[in-house]
């Protein structure tokens, strides 16, 4: 029953498949991705699709834009319920252990969850990549800042990141000298800009004796602005300047200018985000082969005994999303990649036996416990217009604290109380239910009531640890006879204790700028946690990392610096996984440029063997 | 001849492509905006009723957008200048598109078939590209036809003299892909003859009269991955024959690609040709009628800057389409009679 033999075989087309398809066929490679996903994202009519879906739906989380498939099921944020001890709950694709649920999810389609991201791009400062010896807390990474910065110049080139170096040079972040973001910076809103007015010099001091200037530093994203003049070395080689083909066609791969949609979560509606269809395409252009296998579900890969080689890969075929009727296929390959995400890379790799040394593998789950503060500002802001965030108070990603605390991100949103509190459906039904207004007096209200709204978000560190995990249990299966992920995860008091100083701190902001404070913290959601007295309701972040991470050693690690597996010789896991800790920054474009220096592992080792 | 007279020659010639590619914009954008937006929920396949036409008008609209800012940069790369604040060089509807005053015309009207029909005849290609008489650009009856013979004049001044003295216009008045982008495609700077002779083949292959070699496809990529995008002529064919093209289908075949579902009824009611003193007995709807006037001549007069020295001032052109937009949609939803017939958006200059 066995295929064409290729290069490469890489489950699913997100966007690490799609780079890792892209890097090797342009030396010539032929690559096969196996998507479990239903078809789609290759035709314009099927981003329309999901666009449409996105305005016709009533309740917009994440996931509502991509079609429910229950041959291929991702997790919805709408599925997490309160967990009571011993009784796993079961009612979404996750089986959640607790103690706390995971709040987080992921999209199985052709282009992955990038589709619903939000498009942050920052780079993980020095300070991060070394806890353990800095801080005694966590792991330290088997390389540093500066190993990285040329795999993040590419990165950022890959992704199209809009950014400005200069207010992006803290805590120990350095740019080379004769390098640049690809576009110019998306301007910070209005609100950004009264927050920077507003915290001018103020000065923040922490329990622990440490005082801090706050600053509000424009975030870098991954979102079509300007593009920058002029050429620049990007990993050191110098590069022609950033294309900016423009948007011929309802959905040019390389999409529109960002134009403030205020979609960017679930989707943008002209692809100025970047989403790893463009990488995908791109991909396809290149001078090897790259096919595109969507609606293969990988079952199992299979190891030689003897060796621990890979030896090939059986997937599920399933002609219509829904149906439980299947093919099963298999196919063969020198190098086989999995780059699905960092929970169901660990359920594959689990399910198959693999990567047994360590005892790491699936361990580690980790996600930014996203916790909200909100207000009523004095003076109107403008905000639900433009992306989600454009900006953050940088100050409290590192610090003496972190001996104690979670280091924490303070991002500023630019959507009112849209992720905090439904705004400004709620308000509409607040007020025309609550208060009977209707007409010009209904509209005048409303007016008044969401242009005051401010919201900070803050985003602490999680620490590896492994009793936060991805397993497989026969007794739990999808439709397709797959397993199902299950996950024990918990909100340590460190990162809790990171959240209070940064409630803290959010409090200290408002007072200085007259925000009265609306934030309440509901005792009944599944999400609720308490730390020294003081309750709060986090969300998930959609961050899911450390599953497969990276090492210097095969003992305390699932692969190695490239992403190659200590214990099968040609199988590499790529993603979020591979992150042995998660810091402060959204983790997509340090995912990235691991990616990309595992592609080029990849070629090497290809190379080696032709 | 001497070379100061051809150059002014082109000169105006330029400024007439200019007025041309201006003239097909309001037309088409009035059409986009009479679409009723409303939403069609199917548990399996949600759509919006018309998202695929008026997807494939707003892609042709840009285009023009596009061709329009090239036309000004060889204007400008000529030493010329772009007029746009003052009435005459703005259209007012109806019109002619070309200066001989023959071959198409361009109303406002809603979106219909005939309307439709009519931006096809628009975009039509010549049959044959020579039958401009005596050389004169301004008597060509295509428009295709026009840009040939604009063309084959411009490529005889730089066969007689050299290209730095031909093109004197300052650099820095030159659109380049850091001030519009996201457009229908690429704007680049007009510096000499390659660039100019690009420009306009970028014009002439993307819309009205392309020269495709009998195929369907216009070479630029749109993301059905590997595919290629088509000219506006066929892309307006799609529209009235309910199927989409693929770029290797024979010109004179009928499109072999999806269907493209589109609903002639589920569009506003706009009064042809609308103007804003012909409801001067309704002075609500004239007042707004007026306040979109404004707003479009704003508009130009920004977009006059930009051409005229100061290409940042693109930037701010993005926000004024939006605004444009949304009038011209709150119009055409406002009833003016009995009938149901509504008001809609006049875009006359009144500066």
């Amino acid at each position: 029953m066995s295929e064409m033999h290729y290069d490469a075989v890489i489950v699913g087309a997100g966007i690490s498949g799609a780079l890792i398809a892209k890097q090797l066929a342009a030396k010539g490679r032929n690559v096969l991705i196996l998507e479990a996903g239903a078809d789609g994202g290759a035709e314009a009519s099927t981003y329309r699709s999901y666009v449409d879906a996105y305005h016709l739906t009533e309740v917009k989380v994440p996931n509502s834009p991509y079609p429910a498939n229950p041959s291929a099921p991702s997790p919805s944020v709408l599925d997490v319920g309160p967990i009571a001890p011993g009784r796993p709950d079961t009612a979404g694709y996750f089986v959640q252990n607790g103690p706390n649920p995971f709040r987080s999810n992921y999209t199985r389609v052709t282009g992955g969850t990038m589709m619903h991201w939000l498009g942050t791009c920052l780079r993980m400062q020095p300070n991060d990549f070394r806890t353990r010896s800095a801080y005694g807390q966590g792991v330290d990474w088997p390389l540093s800042y500066d190993d990285l910065a040329p795999w993040y110049e590419r990165a950022e080139w890959e992704i199209g990141v809009s950014g400005d170096k200069s207010e992006n040079e803290f805590g120990g972040i350095h740019f080379s000298k004769d390098y640049d973001f690809p576009m110019e910076p998306i301007p910070k809103s209005f609100s950004d800009r009264w927050f920077e007015e507003g915290v001018r010099g103020m000065e923040v001091a922490l329990p622990n004796g440490e005082t801090k200037t706050l600053s509000v530093s424009t975030t870098p994203q991954g979102r079509n602005s300007t593009p920058r003049k002029g050429s620049y070395k990007v990993g050191g080689e110098k590069q022609p300047p950033y294309g900016a083909a423009g948007a011929t066609g309802a959905y040019a791969f390389q999409g529109q200018r960002c134009e403030g949609n205020s979609s960017c979560v679930p989707i943008c509606p002209i692809q100025a985000k970047y989403n790893a269809l463009k990488t995908l395409s791109q991909a396809l252009r290149q001078k090897g082969r790259v096919e595109i296998r969507s609606q293969s579900v990988v079952s199992k890969i299979e190891t030689d005994g003897a060796t621990g080689r890979v030896t090939g890969v059986v997937y599920k075929r399933y002609e219509f999303p829904g149906a439980p009727a299947w093919e099963m296929k298999r196919v063969t390959a020198d190098a086989y990649v999995l780059a699905t995400n960092a929970i169901e890379n660990a359920k594959l790799a689990l399910a198959s036996g693999l990567c047994p040394t360590s005892g790491q593998l699936g361990r580690n789950l980790m996600d930014h416990p996203y916790v909200m503060v909100w207000g009523r500002a004095p003076r109107p802001v403008g905000p639900f217009r433009g992306p989600g965030s454009t900006a953050s108070f940088p100050d409290f990603r590192d610090g003496g604290f972190r001996t104690k605390k979670a280091a924490v991100r303070l991002e500023l949103a630019n959507w009112g109380w849209n992720f905090a509190a439904n705004a400004p459906y709620s308000d509409v039904a607040r007020l025309v239910e609550g208060e009977y207004l209707f007409g010009p007096e209904l509209r005048a209200r409303l007016r008044d009531e969401v242009q005051h709204q401010v919201r900070i978000g803050i985003m602490p560190e999680q620490l590896p640890s492994a009793l936060n995990r991805v397993s497989v249990n026969p007794a739990y299966r999808d439709s397709l006879g797959e397993p199902r992920p299950v996950l024990d995860y918990a909100v340590d008091a460190y990162s809790r204790a990171g959240v209070l100083q940064g409630m803290d701190i959010c409090q200290q902001i408002f007072q200085r700028l007259g925000i009265e404070n609306r934030s309440t913290y509901d005792p009944n959601d599944p999400g609720y946690v308490s730390e020294a007295g003081r309750g709060f309701v986090y969300f998930g972040a959609g961050h899911n990392a450390g599953t497969h991470r990276i090492g210097a050693s095969r003992h305390d690690s699932v692969t190695d610096l490239d992403g190659r597996s200590w214990d099968h010789d040609n199988l590499w896991l790529v993603g979020c996984g591979a992150m042995p800790t998660i810091a402060t920054s959204n983790p997509t474009l340090t995912m990235t440029a691991l990616v990309l220096k595992a592609a080029a592992g990849l070629e090497r080792a290809l190379e080696g063997k032709s | 001849m001497s070379l100061k007279s051809d150059r002014r020659e082109l000169r105006e010639l330029m400024a007439h492509a200019i007025r041309i590619e201006l003239s097909t914009i309001p037309p088409y954008a009035t059409a986009a905006y009479t679409i009723a937006e409303a939403g069609q929920y199917d548990s399996i396949a949600p759509m919006t009723v018309n998202a695929e036409p008026l997807e494939v008008i707003r892609q042709v609209m840009l285009e023009e957008m596009l061709h329009m800012t090239l036309a000004a940069n060889i204007l400008n790369a000529l030493g010329g200048h772009v007029v746009l604040n003052c009435a005459t060089a703005i259209p007012s509807y109806p019109c002619h598109i070309l200066p001989s005053g023959k071959g198409p015309k361009a109303h406002l009207r809603r979106f219909t078939k005939a309307q439709v029909h009519a931006f096809r005849e628009i975009e039509r290609a010549p049959e044959n590209f020579e039958k401009v008489r005596d050389g004169d650009c301004l008597k060509a009856e295509t428009i295709g036809g026009f840009y040939y013979c604009v063309r084959k004049k411009l490529e005889a001044l730089c066969r007689t003299y050299p290209s730095k003295e031909i093109f004197i216009g300052d650099p820095a008045w030159q659109i380049g892909p850091e001030h519009y982008w996201g457009g229908g495609g690429e704007v680049f700077p007009v510096t000499g003859e390659r660039s100019a002779i690009r420009a306009l083949k970028m014009i002439v292959e993307e819309g009205e009269g392309a020269d495709l070699g009998g195929r369907a496809g216009d070479g630029d990529l749109i993301p059905g991955i590997e595919e290629e995008d088509i000219a506006h002529f066929f892309k307006f064919n799609e529209i009235l024959l309910s199927r989409y093209y693929r770029p290797d289908d024979r010109i004179g075949l009928p499109p072999s690609g999806g269907d493209l579902i589109v609903d002639w009824s589920a569009v506003h009611r706009m009064k042809d040709d609308p103007k804003a003193e012909d409801y001067a007995y309704l002075p609500e709807v004239h007042a707004k009628m007026l306040d979109f006037d404004q707003l479009y001549t704003d508009f130009l007069l920004t977009l006059h800057e930009a051409f005229n020295g100061a290409p940042e001032r693109l930037r701010d052109c993005a926000p004024m389409m939006m605004k444009l937009r949304y009038a011209a949609s709150a119009l055409v939803r406002i009833p003016v009679n009995e009938a149901g017939e509504t008001a809609g958006p006049g875009w006359t200059f009144r500066g």
